[in-house]
């Protein structure tokens, strides 16, 4: 009995331990980094090279 | 917005090696780091595949999550880079990195990491674009030009595919169309399709 | 007569309402149940089935390979460097990040937190455990300088490694915010740095502690004793004896300094020197062992130096001087004590700073202070 109570009481442990985990998936949002600044992370770059990076991977990346 | 990917078609990866001698070369990154490896499962058996793994750019980067520093940070078009300046070598993200991305060099003796260096998707680092800092922490800078990864844009077979995840997976998927035989089959029909 | 036909009735529809009750829990319980040994058997039939029909109908290989990958079935790779593996997909690695950014720091802030409160809660209600007898003026010497020594050697690289290991642990949530990114990772460059080179040096100083001290440490009755007096400090007026090192201390030693060493000095080194082949799984456990070890043996440790300062009215001086007063041995380590005099130990006249506090020899009975 001692036993059961004891693997009873670890469960309830573990329970309340694994409770604590991060139930949601993080996005990463971007600007949110505070060091050094990255001009090729901001919004602005992204959209400047969205459209070149796209064709180029239309041209480059499919059979002839 | 864009989010960049990298996609290996395993049906085409011919376990040339190429992505990873221009990876090397583009980045001049030094001996004993890999930004990226060619995995052969099954290696000499039927059903044999070789995947080009490197930095999947994860939306959820564990290594983001686990990094002592904060070192890490994602670019607009969701493109993973951290800064150099702030590692301090303590190896957590390639404790928590599912694809054993992040690399150390070694500076010295017992194994003491150095800064952790890792695929940057071609797109440098938080340094000036085109320094000579940003060159020799990160990397050349072919996103800014308006160029892919290098490993993608060589890639003899076409195997790997890096760009906007939208066209990427366009491009997946007409190829998946095409492509005919049974699933036991390999070779030309089962990686380019009845052409 | 007809009472009883009554209650007979109204007894049996009780008795039958109960079973119902009970039919219809046990087999809501049962019957989801039924799922799995649905499964169970069409596992089976399938599996019979796919060797009665051959290759052909075998699962897809090309399904099976992307399967073993996500499972983290290792492949061949060409590529040579201490970090390349030949894993595609680790599993490991995500496992760690939940167990390290949720329980383990959120539990570890808690735990730290009510060993804290704990010590203080002792100190508020208990208060500091004075020399009942005051000062006698007279000392006896129980550490030698080389155990003194060894024991400051240890205690302070514990503090040092301590403040840096909980650093790398909390920094992110509490020090970047107050030192912004680059002073937090300048201090984290160097605290990893000490922490790494002092780690080592630690181990070989509880090695030194545990061969200098297991030979006063071996557990006998009058530990039991001493527990079950509540070790002087809960019980007041009760005065467990005790040898050179009471039950408590014992306590230390066996699960702080040998057993939580032991678990901290074993996966300190495989974190350490990562040149062993180590891989990222026997890491990411080396690292979860570390650090929930090194927790509970940082909230044990505030106990430790709870009662060796504040705690308790003379006991510092044992391990600064090296000395103690004779009435502080006979109140706390009375076994102790005898058997040194009973070798041959003379207690001499403490220096003239530690005299001038102690009232004289004479005046047993009057609290000092």
């Amino acid at each position: 009995m001692p036993y059961k109570a004891m693997l009873a009481a670890l469960a309830v442990v573990s329970v309340a331990l694994l409770s604590a985990c991060e139930p949601d998936v993080i996005v990463h949002e971007p600007g949110v980094y505070k060091g050094k600044p990255d001009e090729t992370a901001t919004q602005e770059a992204a959209e400047r090279r969205a459209q070149p990076l796209r064709d180029r991977a239309l041209t480059g990346m499919t059979d002839r | 917005m864009a989010r960049m990917k990298f996609l290996c078609d395993a049906e085409r990866c011919i376990e040339c090696q190429a992505c990873v001698t221009a990876c090397k070369s583009e980045h001049e990154v030094p001996w004993g780091v890999n930004r990226r490896r060619v995995i052969v499962m099954d290696d000499g058996l039927p059903g044999e595949k070789s995947v080009s793994v490197a930095c999947m750019h994860c939306s959820d980067a564990p290594c983001a999550a686990v990094c002592p520093v904060d070192c890490f940070y994602t670019t607009a078009d969701g493109i993973v880079l951290h800064d150099k300046d702030l590692c301090i070598g303590c190896g957590y993200c390639f404790y928590a990195c599912p694809f054993g991305a992040p690399q150390y060099p070694q500076q010295s003796a017992f194994g003491v990491r150095g800064k952790m260096d890792k695929c940057t998707f071609c797109a440098g680092g938080p340094e000036p674009t085109h320094s000579e800092a940003e060159y020799v922490k990160y990397g050349a800078n072919r996103v800014a030009d308006g160029k892919l990864p290098l490993c993608a844009e060589m890639c003899a077979t076409k195997a790997l595919l890096a760009g906007d995840g939208d066209v990427v997976s366009d491009i997946y998927r007409q190829r998946v169309m095409r492509r005919g035989g049974r699933p036991q089959t390999w070779g030309w029909q089962a990686a380019y399709g009845t052409t | 007569m007809s009472e009883t036909t009554v209650s007979d009735v109204q007894r049996r529809r009780r008795r039958s309402l109960l079973w119902s009750l009970a039919l219809i829990l046990s087999l809501s319980m049962l019957l989801p149940t039924l799922g799995y040994v649905m499964a169970q058997t069409g596992q089976e039939v399938q599996a019979q089935a796919q060797q009665g029909f051959g290759p052909e109908r075998a699962t897809n290989p090309r399904s099976d390979m992307w399967r073993g990958a996500r499972e983290g079935q290792t492949g061949f790779t060409t590529q040579t460097g201490p970090y390349v593996t030949n894993t595609m997909i680790s599993n490991v690695g995500e496992t760690w990040r939940q167990f390290r950014m949720g329980p383990l720091i959120t539990y570890g802030a808690w735990l730290l937190g009510a060993a804290l409160a704990l010590v203080v809660l002792v100190y508020a209600v208990f208060g500091r455990i004075r020399l009942e007898h005051g000062r006698s003026g007279k000392t006896i010497e129980r550490w030698k300088f080389y155990e003194r020594c060894v024991h400051w050697f240890t205690a302070g690289s514990f503090v040092i490694l301590a403040i840096t290991g909980l650093s790398l642990l909390f920094g992110r949530s509490v020090l970047i915010p107050l030192m912004g990114r680059e002073a937090f990772a300048a201090y984290a460059e160097i605290g990893k740095l000490v922490h790494n080179y002092l780690g080592p040096a630690f181990s070989v100083g509880l090695l030194l502690l545990i061969l200098m001290w297991v030979r006063h440490n071996i557990p006998n009755k009058v530990d039991l004793a001493w527990f079950k007096a509540g070790g002087g400090i809960f019980l007041k007026g009760r005065h467990p004896s005790a040898g050179k090192l009471n039950g408590g201390e014992k306590v230390w030693f066996w699960l702080g300094v040998f057993v939580f060493g032991l678990i901290v000095s074993i996966s300190g080194f495989l974190l350490n020197f990562p040149i062993f082949g180590q891989t990222r799984e026997t890491m990411a456990l080396a690292q979860a062992a570390h650090a929930i070890t090194s927790l509970l043996w940082i909230g044990f440790f505030f106990g430790h130096a709870y009662i060796g300062t504040l705690g308790t009215e003379g006991a510092l001086e044992g391990m600064t001087t090296g000395r103690v007063d004779v009435n502080w041995a006979k109140q706390h380590h009375d076994l102790w004590y005898e058997e040194q005099i009973a070798r041959g130990a003379r207690p001499q006249p403490a220096e003239a700073t530690t005299a001038k506090t102690g009232a004289g020899a004479g005046t047993v009975g009057q609290p000092s202070h």
